[in-house]
């Protein structure tokens, strides 16, 4: 291994930022979705990078479980979302003001 | 529908520099911390998948011993608590994508409009979604 | 030494760049598509890790199930509306 683990820890900060970055500009449901997945993946990259440098594989059984849990996740959301859509005809997160007090 | 892709901007000025800062911070801490040169790395000969395997499922009469590699957690409870967590999330979405119209649930994948309930619908097989012509003819399909 | 350097050099490029696409452009299937080109992208740095079970599963898992899954929620939340096609992210008061 010859990339240092430096490198991949600022890729998945970078990630990181760049989903946080989504999270906050958009407004569409689904590039919601979209930006929680890319901060997933820089969390993956983060697990599997130390657990080659400690040379344990708990990193590695760990990302297999989020990746399990993102599954979920975008299973309920896009659920979530097609109500949404059936209900407002619209995938903005600020139209449904419901349940706003 | 054919135009090409368009880059969004604007009116993200704050989100982008907020998201920048964030990014600096963290590279100033990662560049901070003195990590070793090397790695420690998997030894050589043992088949990485398999000791996912073995603690995945609590094998540990199996697994490897050599190195920092057999310090690995059992994970047996976490497995089967993510295996729950995946039946309840494919519930939910059931129950997210069943329509309620008047009370009856109306099964997701129908092919009929409830909006309009008039003249004989096709593909009601699923029982889902039946309306005024095949219940006022007895009602024995319920 | 420097082959895998230059080859993470390359595929971060790649990620950051598909990455950035997924939330600067306009339209959500464009956006699916380069969140396709990022989940693609993350898998190579785990085979560089020697996470290669991890890195099949991550082609499986997302390629296969979380990005169609997201097409899936894109193509069905299409609006049809003319006005909609280049500024589908905006507000629209109904």
């Amino acid at each position: 291994m010859n990339v240092p683990i430096e490198y991949f820890v600022l890729l998945s900060m970078a990630l990181f930022s760049i989903g946080l970055f989504g999270i906050l500009t958009r407004r569409n449901a689904l590039m919601f979705l979209m930006s929680v997945e890319i901060m997933v993946n820089a969390a993956n990259i983060n697990l599997i990078a130390f657990a080659l440098y400690h040379g344990n594989l708990t990193g590695q059984v760990f990302a297999l479980f989020v990746m399990a849990l993102a599954a979920a996740e975008v299973a309920i959301g896009l659920g979530i979302i097609l109500v949404l859509y059936r209900n407002f005809r619209d995938v903005d997160v600020t139209v449904p003001t419901t349940m706003r007090w | 529908m054919t135009n090409g892709p368009q880059l969004r901007l604007g009116e993200s000025l704050l989100p982008g520099i907020l998201a920048v800062a964030l990014f600096g911070v963290m590279a100033m801490i990662v560049l901070n911390t003195g990590f070793a040169d090397e790695m420690v790395g998997f030894p050589e000969g043992i088949s990485v998948t398999s000791e996912i395997g073995y603690a995945l499922f609590d094998f540990t009469a199996l697994q490897s011993t050599e190195g920092s590699i057999g310090n690995t957690e059992p994970f047996l409870i976490s497995f089967l608590l993510i295996a729950v967590v995946l039946d309840a999330a494919l519930d939910a979405a059931l129950v997210l994508a069943k329509r309620e119209t008047e009370g009856e649930p109306i099964a997701a994948l129908s092919s009929v409009s409830t909006g309009d309930s008039a003249g004989a619908q096709p593909a009601a097989t699923d029982g889902g979604a039946e309306n005024g012509t095949s219940r006022s003819s007895g009602g024995e399909q319920r | 030494m420097t082959y895998e350097l230059i080859a993470f050099a390359l595929f971060a490029f790649v990620t950051l760049a598909s990455a950035l696409g997924v939330v600067l452009l306009a339209d959500p299937w464009h956006s699916a598509l380069m969140l396709g080109v990022t989940l693609v992208s993350v898998a190579v740095y785990y085979v560089m890790l020697a996470a290669e079970f991890v890195a099949m599963m991550q082609i499986l898992v997302y390629v296969g199930g979380v990005l169609i899954l997201i097409t899936f929620a894109v193509m069905l939340t299409q609006r049809e509306d003319a006005d909609a096609e280049t500024e589908t992210d905006e507000v629209v008061q109904t």
